[in-house]
């Protein structure tokens, strides 16, 4: 049993290392779509730093940020349905990115969109809090992160709205759609610590949410303090999806569809679904954001756009699968 | 013979108010290790409740719990889940786990973790499997499961704590006639094995026939208390549950046939 377990986080972490270097080769120069970076001249090396690592090693860290904080966040809710945008810290996020484009900061640096798209997420995990108080139930929770989100779509809007210029407007809602292309490494180096904070505060739930299958009491019955619980994993998915939407816009239906594909390898239990899916998520985005850089269209597609192009159909299969059981 | 063991978790003057309700009001119970201690009432009488304050969920208003005349409050979460474990009455699974990972979860409070179990976990989930008879489908994952199989895959979770003190709310409702002895069979024979044993039972005959005491709810209050024929009298039973009752002595064994609904009044 848990050596298949084991098999699986083993599979998992070597096809991610397999398909890193790939990424690395993979991209549209000169018309071909294929250069390995050890062909040696000096454009290539500089297409390896400056493009490629980037972009691949944000495509991993987002993807595995997504994928793990969704299968934490359905282990805390018991609910395979729930996504890590639930909780309103990507939407918060990508407001605060918008809100740097709409005040012109991102012409001055382009730390700024990401600085104001951590921000975002900082306030609305505050807000969260504050909203649903020191012994909210988790629905109290939800619903609180349901409403932020509400508010950050709102405000989002009305910057959108009320963009100075249609260029503004345009470059607003690129960024929305999430891509991560054209980001440096300093740009992953700023999100970077978020994400790890993040990652530790997930990976550290396992327990708990093994014990909350059995239902809120018995694992209190059991030791767990679910407040800490609860906190941890909020906090946790608060603040790494947040940085990561923060660097490259929303990429939906990775956290939901991830866990899902390896749940059952797994056999349901929602502590061992958190490294496979961790790992699942950055091969899923990497393989994604690999098959937009070599679509033969005339613009290059947003990753989010891809993904949400595949998750949604996924998502409604999902829905329709659980309809059945429900019937049955 | 052996002396008498004192009491392993004792219950003071203990009260609870939960929204301007009074679910609680001044009880006093002592279960020792070796002890099986039924606790009858009608529903709402404060029996789960209870059982919760005493598993350390819900905080009395006054008195208080102790385990080995420690103050449950002054233990951690983990040291009380390792002293005491309980069953909760709503049957609870939200994944559909391998019936075998379900039990494995009451070595849990052991640190045991991500699958891996010492032989002391395995040996205490296969004792536990064995003893609620879900050994057979240890295997089988619990999407799979009748509602009687689900009870007793979720009793071998809190057997598999192996605590000193064992906390079971409703254990037999729902399972057939055969699975109802065959539950009370492994309480008793749990406490056989120097556990104290508390358990909430709605069927009176069981209850007579299995528990060493009874303890009679109503109101929140406690009606009456001790051995089983001196609880279980046609006066008790028609307070708490407003039912007239015909007991019948055979070979010893005292058998409880209610007859019909009584008023308010005639209580």
């Amino acid at each position: 049993m848990n050596c298949s377990r084991q098999a699986l986080v083993l599979g998992l972490s070597v096809a991610l290392l397999l398909i890193m270097p790939l990424s690395l080769c993979l991209g549209r120069v000169n018309g071909a779509y294929w250069s390995p970076f050890w062909a040696g001249s000096e454009l290539d090396w500089l297409i390896l730093i400056e493009l490629r690592l980037p972009r691949t090693l944000l495509a991993v860290l987002v993807g595995m940020i997504l994928g793990l904080a969704g299968a934490a966040l359905q282990g805390l809710l018991r609910n395979p349905l729930a996504e890590p945008g639930v909780i309103g810290a990507g939407a918060s996020a990508a407001l605060g990115a918008v809100l740097a484009l709409y005040f012109g900061l991102a012409a001055l640096s382009f730390w700024w969109v990401p600085i104001c798209g951590i921000a975002g997420a900082l306030v609305s995990l505050s807000l969260l809090f504050a909203l649903a108080g020191k012994k909210a139930s988790i629905a109290t929770l939800i619903l609180a992160g349901v409403a932020i989100n509400a508010l950050a779509g709102a405000l989002t809007a009305l910057a959108l709205n009320l963009a100075p210029n249609p260029f503004a407007s345009i470059e607003m809602i690129f960024w929305l759609l999430g891509s991560v292309a054209d980001r440096s490494l300093g740009q992953i180096a700023l999100c970077l610590p978020f994400l790890l904070l993040g990652c530790v505060l997930l990976l550290s739930s396992a327990r708990g949410l093994a014990a909350l299958s059995l239902g809120e009491s018995t694992a209190i019955s059991m030791g767990v303090d679910m407040a800490r619980l609860q906190r941890k994993v909020l906090l946790g998915t608060g603040l790494a999806v947040g940085a990561a939407v923060a660097t490259v816009g929303n990429i939906g239906f990775v956290g939901l569809v991830v866990p899902h594909l390896l749940r059952a390898r797994v056999a349901h239990n929602p502590a061992a679904l958190l490294w496979p899916s961790m790992l699942g998520g950055g091969i899923l985005l990497l393989l994604a954001d690999m098959l937009v850089r070599i679509m033969p269209l005339g613009q290059e597609l947003k990753l989010g756009v891809l993904t949400a192009m595949i998750g949604a159909p996924f998502f409604m299969w999902m829905i329709l699968q659980l309809a059945r059981k429900e019937r049955v | 013979m052996r002396h008498v063991p004192q009491a392993l978790i004792e219950v003071k003057d203990l009260s609870l108010q939960r929204q301007d309700r009074q679910v609680l009001q001044s009880i006093q119970l002592q279960v020792r290790a070796g002890e099986l201690v039924g606790v009858l009432g009608a529903n709402g009488a404060g029996k789960s409740s209870l059982l919760q304050v005493m598993a350390g969920l819900l905080v009395p208003t006054e008195g208080q719990v102790s385990l080995d005349s420690h103050s449950i409050h002054a233990w951690s979460a983990q040291q009380r889940a390792r002293y005491i474990a309980w069953l909760a009455q709503g049957r609870e699974l939200h994944w559909p786990l391998p019936v075998r990972e379900v039990v494995a979860l009451g070595r849990f409070v052991h640190g045991m973790h991500a699958g891996n179990m010492s032989k002391a976990d395995q040996a205490a989930c296969e004792r536990a499997m064995r003893s609620t008879g879900v050994w057979p489908f240890a295997e089988r994952s619990s999407l799979a499961l009748s509602g009687g199989e689900l009870a007793r895959v979720l009793l071998a979770r809190a057997l598999a704590v192996e605590a000193p003190v064992l906390l079971a709310d409703e254990p037999i409702a729902g399972l057939d006639p055969f699975y109802q002895l065959s539950v009370m069979q492994t309480l008793r024979a749990e406490a056989q094995r120097q556990r104290a044993v508390v358990v909430v039972l709605h069927d009176l005959n069981l209850a007579a026939r299995f528990c060493d005491r009874l303890i009679l709810l109503h109101h929140g209050r406690v009606l009456a208390e001790g051995a089983p024929a001196s609880v279980l009298t046609e006066a008790h039973l028609a307070t708490a549950f407003r039912v007239a009752v015909r007991i019948q002595s055979e070979q010893g064994d005292n058998r409880i046939v209610p007859l019909h609904c009584l008023d308010q009044n005639d209580a």
